[in-house]
């Protein structure tokens, strides 16, 4: 499935500002159905925000599960976990973390054609990580990277 | 559990401050009180004065070393006399009032003592001035990280800034005591003797690229320090003051002292453990220098008073109430050429002590550290952190705060 939309990103630590940043988000996923009513496959997801000062990008690579609690509803939950990656430059530095990432999203198929369905979806990014690093050096205490996304996905349907 | 974390290392760093322990101050051992330094006891009251030599020995201090040291006082006792003098803002208001206590006046001119006994610095105790400002939103200077995070720091400095006397148109020592906290883990209280600028020496107020050579500096060992001391003479008062056309003097460029500080404290080895640079200004002292005078000082208040071409505006008319007041001395509380009014720029504030320890003692001038104790050391306490990455550094603080009561005048 492919899926593109928005996501609002904030990073949290001791001294970090308290600011949203909203940009572009995409992500591609690919995987299959373990029974009716789960799937289970890999995701590689992508943000970015470019900037005067610097341009900020999250990479994030996970394994997710996708539930359809109901027999004959298309609605699904989506857990996910894997790793984040954060990183902010302006071509002479760099500030980043790297982040354990757990995520959990709930979205609909649609069905469009035959095989294929539309996917609306809203999902919530959490990264745990030990703080955040300029260039070599740590200058944070233990940080949180968080991602709300909300996107439509295109793919394949069962 | 990292907030748990982080709280036990403020206790434990706290913990550090207050005691004369050990590293992490694990073992703390109780400051037995030996008996006045030489800095205690050295104000005694002037002819404007209301307040007895007692009242003001009141407020005193057991140092790290045991002995007794004057500190803050207000410029009007409660009981309603006046000292004359001030020693700057409250240090009770500041958040590290709590973890530093009452502030030793003295402590490295008293440790000068041991380490170079034939070479003492002893200061006066009116120029004693402390500023502070709570959490004081510091500038990230790494473009990267400047957008995405925001370090606030508790600051409580003194300098020994005495704007009455000749003395730092030569002395380059002056004792500094520099607290900092920031929100991202950097943390210093230290002591020591700051060399700034150029023993025997001082730079024009109006021309900063000029120095003015007087004479040999109180030690005579002292040594060089980063920075400068710039000090009114009587050619810049003169032409920013004096000749004025009829119009407001220009006390800013003509009178204005700038003590701009470059710091380190250092190990042994030379590794520099923190380097700072807060510039201290003052905006009307009572003095310039005046070659032509015996005593090397002249007075801006005499310049009010001058016949034909005279100071005008500002202090002057502050001081004289338009002609009003007739024979204003320098030390008369109705001049306003007093050493009141100041300001400090925090500046810089870089902390190198990744791999500790907490506690590292100094000779008085903040070199030659060496984590144990040592004859004529002062105690310092940096936190265990590397700050250089976001290159911090701090507004000015203290605009417009009048420090002064009634009563309060040169010298100051």
């Amino acid at each position: 499935m492919l899926s593109a939309g928005r996501g609002d990103l904030q990073v949290n630590c001791g001294i970090c500002r308290r600011n949203d940043q909203s940009s572009w988000a995409a992500d591609v996923s690919i995987g299959g159905w373990l029974s009716k009513r789960s799937t289970l496959g890999g995701e590689l997801a992508a943000w970015r925000l470019g900037g005067e000062e610097a341009t900020q990008r999250v990479m994030m690579l996970s394994g997710v599960s996708q539930f359809y609690p109901m027999e004959n509803r298309r609605g699904f939950a989506k857990l996910g976990v894997g790793m984040m990656a954060y990183r902010s430059t302006d071509g002479e530095q760099s500030l980043s973390a790297r982040s354990l990432a757990l995520q959990v999203g709930l979205g609909w198929d649609f069905t469009v054609a035959e095989r294929y369905v539309v996917a609306p979806q809203v999902g919530l990014v959490q990264g745990f990580n030990g703080g955040l690093y300029l260039d070599d050096d740590r200058v944070t205490g233990a940080s949180q990277v968080k991602l709300v996304r909300f996107g439509l996905g295109v793919g394949v349907g069962r | 559990m990292m907030r748990a974390h982080r709280i036990i290392g403020a206790l434990t760093l706290a913990a550090t401050i207050a005691c004369a322990g050990d590293d992490n101050g694990a073992s703390p051992e109780p400051i037995v009180a030996t008996g006045p330094s030489r800095a205690f006891s050295l104000w005694a009251p002037g002819p404007n004065d209301t307040c007895t030599k007692e009242q003001h020995d009141a407020y005193s201090v057991v140092g790290p070393d045991g002995k007794m040291y004057p500190t803050w006082h207000p410029p009007l006792d409660p009981s309603g006399c006046s000292f004359g003098h001030e020693h700057g803002r409250d240090p009770r208001g500041s958040d590290l009032y709590g973890i530093v206590g009452d502030m030793p006046l003295g402590v490295a001119n008293e440790a000068l003592e041991t380490w170079d006994p034939a070479n003492p610095r002893r200061e006066d105790h009116v120029g004693h001035k402390i500023d502070w400002e709570n959490d004081v939103r510091m500038k990230v200077n790494t473009p990267v990280a400047e957008a995405l995070l925001e370090v606030t720091c508790d600051v409580l400095v003194k300098l020994h800034q005495g704007t009455h006397s000749k003395d730092a148109f030569t002395n380059n020592l002056h004792e500094m005591v520099y607290h900092i906290r920031c929100n991202d883990g950097a943390e210093a209280h230290l002591t020591f003797m700051a060399a700034i600028g150029t023993p025997g020496e001082f730079v024009r107020s109006c021309n900063h690229e000029q120095h003015v050579t007087v004479g040999v500096a109180t030690p005579p060992n002292s040594p060089n320090g980063g920075g400068k001391r710039i000090v009114p003479d009587l050619g810049c008062v003169q032409q920013f003051l004096v000749n004025n056309d009829g119009n407001s003097s220009d006390f800013g460029t003509g009178l204005h002292e700038s003590w701009q500080t470059s710091n380190a404290i250092r190990t042994a080895d030379g590794h520099t453990l923190a380097s700072f640079d807060p510039y201290f200004q003052v905006n009307f002292p009572s003095r310039y220098y005046d070659p032509a005078q015996a005593s090397l000082v002249g007075r801006p208040i005499d310049l009010c008073f001058l016949p034909v071409a005279r100071a005008r505006g500002g202090a002057c008319q502050e001081s004289i109430r338009n002609g009003a007041t007739a024979g204003v001395a320098y030390d008369d509380p109705k001049s306003a050429f007093n050493g009141v009014q100041r300001h400090v720029d925090i500046n810089s504030i870089h902390i190198s002590n990744r791999n500790g320890p907490n506690v590292w003692y100094t000779d008085p001038f903040g070199r030659n550290g060496k984590p144990e104790p040592f004859p004529g050391s002062v105690r310092q306490v940096l936190s265990k952190v590397d700050n250089a990455g976001l290159r911090i550094s701090g507004p000015g603080i203290g605009f417009g705060r009048y420090y002064g009561g009634t009563g309060t005048h040169a010298p100051n």
